[in-house]
């Protein structure tokens, strides 16, 4: 049997989380190649949809990076993000999923490090958890 | 080569990027440049500024022309279609007169083709020179060959000459042959060049000249920016907090202000200004990432918190990160017993000499006192920026570089040249939404790089077979001007309507994609650009790599075809502006915008202009307003409404609709394309001290006119008690309102000239004389005026006994009470905003808990508000001196000058629309809207998007519950899509 190599979908905002990619991709901070990046430009534009579709369609995790609180280039919007992933994630409980699936982190721009070091945690913390469970059950 | 009608802009830090910007965006051609090989001044050594801990340097960024610039962070770089940048140069001389002025520039090549460089690093690892880094403050070490900053677009190498042994290995290790070692400097001349805007910036203080502090030979003594380094996640220890000589975790760390600035001895008779803050902020940072154990302290002479936020921002350091404030001077810095930690001798407040350890030492450094503006600066036609004479905050940078530019523009179109026309953009491109989706894929291989890591046959079979009409082309590389020419003659041959770029970085194609699509018709929103080299970097075996890259591809190519372009919104814009108050703030705004042919309507409440608070200025700024008066009263295109007030307002910027009711309730509606919200303040009332139980205790306002009077007399030995502060900078009036030390300063040194017998004290907290009204401090002492701290537990107390006034306070350098009789006592009370909470809920705006309008931004745009077209300045928004507010009137005419100079407004594609078939007008839409760009046109029953204020932030299609909302680009099949392409 081959390893588990999960699938992740990363959310990003433009402002920040997508600066601090790309940082860390100039700076050859390297991490793990499952991330898929989707860049938005505010977190606060995220669906619910979206993250339910990713997990629906098979993802085994879904990343969301926005500005730190106070950053938002648009005064709120990665607050607002907040609350809808708080919702989100006792949406996918509520289906099944562990809610430790979903995870929200503040990355500034200038974070290139920290951009990486989450990066390899999330990965690392999914490939503990294990495939996701929509191959196994049916949801819908 | 440099067209000759652009401005020029010297110094790229935030000043020269905001006057840049401000030029660009109101159609001027613009050239900035800057002798360092990276953009950004000393704020790209700084991740986080005060009052807020955050950057968001990004909202510099113009927010109507979108399409014209950038829209990522600010401090990867700058790009407008009018701003020219040329890094590594310097300005010789400027010859010739005001609007035709001949500048000659010397440019330093950078050794690196920017065009064919990318960014592999071979050349940095051949080279053998080793010196310290700048950025990293010296903690670091770099090539002469190297990054400047780490995080700057394009990040390609630059060759610092100074230290280059011209050897040749990078030259050779170089895989695309883009190194040049010709460092012969290139000087250009430019002529005609209309305005000239300096904007250097200062330089900071050496540490090393103060022998005492032990700067350069104990490594744990460093200075505030070098700090900086150290607390940021791209520093030396990756944002973690390590000390550079040993290692060890940071807990216990000082910060010593003033040095080198407000003292005598080495001809610095300034405040630096922004220290105080800024020490605040690191001391704030430390202790967040230290955590429990931290002990921050901050040696200090006067905490200098004058700006709006910042004594509540000082109030929670204190109280909230317990760190410690000690008023005193540090007398020196030696290496300790174990010669590792620093050991700090200081006199406490009680006057016992203390010695404490510290695991380091961080010296507040501020402007160096040889530093000198180039002569050049003061010639006509050149603008010097004020954060270019002395140290300055982001807010003040911002401003006074916004006044700079008026300034500049003013000139310029007084002579009728260098205003760009409405731009000759392509506006509608064919009718895209009506065609076909036809997507070119262009694959660059970087030279023969990705050649052998990539399965390219499974590529193009896959692609191949995806739904859609796909054409796909291999380039060696597009980066390179043969490979952009190639493709550019192939997208002339296609019918494509859509582009992916699959190459390296995005960011760096940005810029490019506009210029692409003038020269192919394709549209720059139906244009993507993938990072192909990342992905190999990360992926490790061939299969895994082509199944990544597969993914992105399919990803961009279902986003691409979901795009469905509509045309922008355009706005004519009313070229008129109104201004409601008319005090220092709203008259030189006015006149601003009527030099530059803009009808202005000037709405006063009361029947004078001038403002109510002119009472509260100095004699100078009394004439100077009264001429300011007189220019507005003349002025033909200035329509004063007196005693009037708004009642109701309505529209969008560049259209809006504003009722005003006169005092003998005549009602009046006003077409105008911007507002302008100076409101103004007045003194603060109070009952503190025994005030209005006297006659001999005053306000320092009413001392200050009773100065001005004939028949102005007290004792010529008597006994003149100033107390700063009242009911100020403590709650519920937190903030310092900035004209009272300097006004109590002023009448002490004039009473102490006019009765040299007399005893003059001042009871002060913090003496807030930042910049060069520090010289007013100095005087004060040098004329013998009294100065005795208090704190708020040791208020000094005025009594009345048989009418006769007492004054007690504590003097803590003698630790002793001290009585004086006092024959007059003048109580600074500040100043309050004027009332605007009608004028608030009328333009929908915010305000602060002590009723200032709140602004957009307080560092990056204070003069903006919320609501795009409606700006703020005076005293209703901040506390601030008659040249402060003017300044603000200046900047705020400035912002608004982006509107008015356009007749049509376009605005960016990639703003919100309404599907209006599926809204169910539930109004989520309007109550998310941070920018307030939604409304509800009842006629229409239709909720509405106000284009010009729109940002694209997308949190309307987020919160709409039907779908209803969409965003260009982002559009939710093809998110929906990209999701399934990626898993």
């Amino acid at each position: 049997m081959t390893a588990f190599e999960p699938k992740i979908i990363a959310l990003v905002c433009n402002w920040c989380a997508y600066t601090a990619a790309d940082l860390a991709g100039t700076s050859r901070l390297s991490y793990p190649a499952h991330i898929r990046m989707i860049r938005m430009m505010c977190t606060g534009m995220i669906d619910s949809k979206y993250i339910l579709k990713a997990f629906l369609d098979g993802a085994d995790g879904v990343f969301v990076g926005g500005c730190h609180p106070g950053d938002c280039h648009y005064i709120d919007g990665n607050l607002k993000a907040k609350k809808r992933i708080l919702g989100t994630g006792k949406i996918l409980e509520q289906f099944g999923f562990e809610p430790e699936r979903l995870r929200l982190r503040w990355i500034g721009a200038s974070e290139g490090p920290e951009f990486q070091q989450n990066m390899t945690d999330f990965v690392t913390a999914i490939k503990t958890l294990g495939p996701g469970q929509t191959n196994n059950r049916m949801v819908l | 080569m440099i067209k000759n009608t652009k401005i020029l802009v010297v110094g790229a830090g935030i000043s020269g990027i905001r006057s840049a910007l401000d030029l660009a965006e109101t159609g001027h051609r613009v050239c900035l440049i800057d002798k360092a090989p990276a953009m950004g001044g000393i704020l790209s050594q700084l991740d986080h500024q005060f009052p807020d801990n955050h950057c968001g340097m990004c909202r510099m960024l113009p927010m109507i022309d979108r399409d014209n610039g950038q829209q990522f962070c600010l401090r990867k770089g700058l790009f407008h279609e009018n701003i020219e940048i040329l890094l590594s140069t310097e300005i010789i001389s400027i010859e010739g007169n005001a609007g035709n002025l001949t500048v000659t520039i010397s440019r330093r090549p950078q050794g690196v083709d920017p065009d064919r460089c990318t960014g592999c690093r071979d050349c940095e690892s051949e080279c053998n020179i080793e010196i310290s880094d700048e950025f990293s403050a010296g903690f670091r070490k770099r090539k002469a060959i190297y990054l400047p900053t780490p995080h700057q677009i394009p990040n390609q190498r630059v060759i610092d000459w100074d230290t280059c042994s011209l050897c040749g290995a990078c030259r050779d290790a170089c895989p695309t042959g883009s190194i040049d070692l010709d460092n012969q400097p290139e000087t250009l001349v430019l002529e005609n060049i209309p305005a000239v805007i300096i904007s250097t910036g200062v330089e900071l203080y050496d540490p090393g000249h103060v022998d005492l502090y032990g700067f350069g030979h104990l490594p744990n003594v460093v200075t505030a920016t070098a700090f900086e380094r150290i607390l940021s996640s791209s520093g030396p220890y990756q944002g973690r907090l390590f000390r550079p000589s040993d290692g060890k975790a940071l807990k216990k760390i000082a910060w010593i202000q003033c040095v080198g600035s407000r003292n005598i001895m080495i001809g610095a008779d300034y405040c630096s200004t922004a220290c105080c803050m800024f020490a605040v902020k690191e001391a704030l940072l430390a202790s967040r990432k230290i955590g429990k154990d931290a002990r921050t302290a901050i040696f200090y002479m006067d905490m200098r918190t004058f700006g709006r936020d910042f004594q509540r921002y000082k109030d929670r350091a204190e109280k909230d990160a317990g760190i410690r404030f000690v008023r005193c001077r540090v007398h020196s810095i030696e290496p300790a017993e174990n010669d590792k930690d620093i050991l700090i001798s200081y006199i406490d407040s009680s006057g016992n000499p203390i010695d404490e350890t510290f695991d380091m030492a961080v010296l507040s450094t501020g402007k160096n006192p040889e530093f000198q503006l180039p002569e050049f600066a003061s010639r006509e036609g050149v603008f010097t920026v004020n954060s270019a004479r002395g140290f300055m905050d982001i807010q003040g940078a911002v401003i006074s570089a916004s006044v700079a530019s008026e300034k500049a523009g003013r000139s310029v179109s007084k002579k009728g040249s260098a205003l760009l026309q409405q731009r000759p953009e392509k506006l509608y491109f064919d009718a895209v939404c009506e065609e076909k989706p036809q997507l070119q894929i262009v694959l660059c291989t970087c030279g023969d790089f990705l050649k052998p890591v990539l399965d390219w046959d499974r590529i193009k079979a896959e692609l191949k077979n995806m739904p859609g009409r796909i054409e796909i082309a291999r380039i060696k590389m597009i980066c390179d001007q043969n490979g952009w020419d190639e493709m550019i003659a192939m997208l002339r041959n296609t019918t494509a309507n859509r582009l992916l770029l699959a190459a390296c970085n995005p960011l760096v194609y940005l810029p490019r994609l506009k210029e692409l699509s003038q020269e192919t018709g394709i549209m720059p929103s139906l244009m993507e650009v993938i990072n192909l080299r990342s992905m190999v970097d990360q992926a490790t075996d061939l299969a895994f790599r082509t199944r990544a890259v597969l993914c992105e591809l399919e990803m961009s190519i279902r986003r691409l075809f979901s795009h469905n372009p509509v045309e922008p919104a355009l706005y004519p814009v009313s070229k008129s502006a109104l201004i409601v108050g008319a005090g220092p703030a709203g008259l030189t705004a006015a006149i601003s915008l009527a030099v530059r042919d803009f009808k202005v309507s000037l709405v006063e409440k009361t029947s004078r202009l001038g403002g109510n608070w002119s009472n509260i200025q100095s004699a100078e700024s009394r004439e100077t307003i009264r001429t300011l008066v007189t220019e507005v009263e003349n002025h033909p295109l200035i329509t004063i409404h007196s005693e009037a007030e708004v009642i109701q307002s309505f529209g969008n910027p560049g259209r809006f609709v504003t009722r005003i009711r006169s005092n003998n309730k005549d009602e009046k509606s006003l077409l105008h394309g911007v507002t302008i919200l100076a409101t103004g303040g007045r003194a603060a009332e109070t009952t503190a001290y025994s005030y209005r139980k006297n006659n001999k205790i005053t306000t320092l306002f009413e001392l200050e006119e009773r100065l001005q009077q004939p028949d102005f007399a007290v004792g010529s030995n008597a006994t003149i008690v100033f107390i700063q502060c009242v009911d100020s900078r403590e709650e519920p009036r937190n903030y310092c309102s900035r004209i009272c030390c300097l006004k109590s300063l002023k009448a002490a040194i004039t009473l102490r000239e006019v009765y040299p017998q007399s005893q003059v004290y001042i009871f002060y907290r913090d003496i807030m004389t930042y910049g060069n009204s520090e010289q007013v401090y100095t005087q004060a002492r040098r004329k013998g005026v009294m100065f005795i701290p208090y704190d708020l537990e040791n208020k000094p107390r005025v009594r009345i006994e048989s009418g006769r006034i007492m004054v007690e306070g504590s003097d803590p350098v003698l630790d002793e009470p001290v009585f004086f009789e006092a024959d007059l006592v003048a109580l600074a009370t500040g100043i309050v905003p004027n009332p605007a909470a009608d004028l608030v809920s009328i333009f929908n705006l915010k305000t602060t808990c002590d009723g200032f309008i709140r602004e957009a931004d307080s560092k990056w745009r204070p003069v903006d508000t919320g609501r795009e077209g409606i700006f703020i300045c005076g005293v209703g928004r901040s506390p601030s001196r008659a040249n402060e507010a003017m300044d603000e009137g200046k900047a705020a005419a400035q912002r608004a000058l982006r509107i008015l100079s356009k007749d049509t407004m376009i605005a960016s594609r990639h703003t919100a629309r309404v599907r209006h078939v599926f809204c169910s007008l539930c109004e989520t839409c309007m109550h998310v809207c941070p920018h307030g760009a939604r409304y509800m046109d009842f006629e229409l029953q239709r909720v509405q998007v106000d284009h010009a204020a729109c940002q694209g932030c997308g949190v309307c299609a987020a919160g709409c519950p039907n779908s209803a909302t969409i965003i260009e680009s982002f559009e939710e099949n093809g998110i929906m899509g990209a999701i399934e392409a990626a898993l």
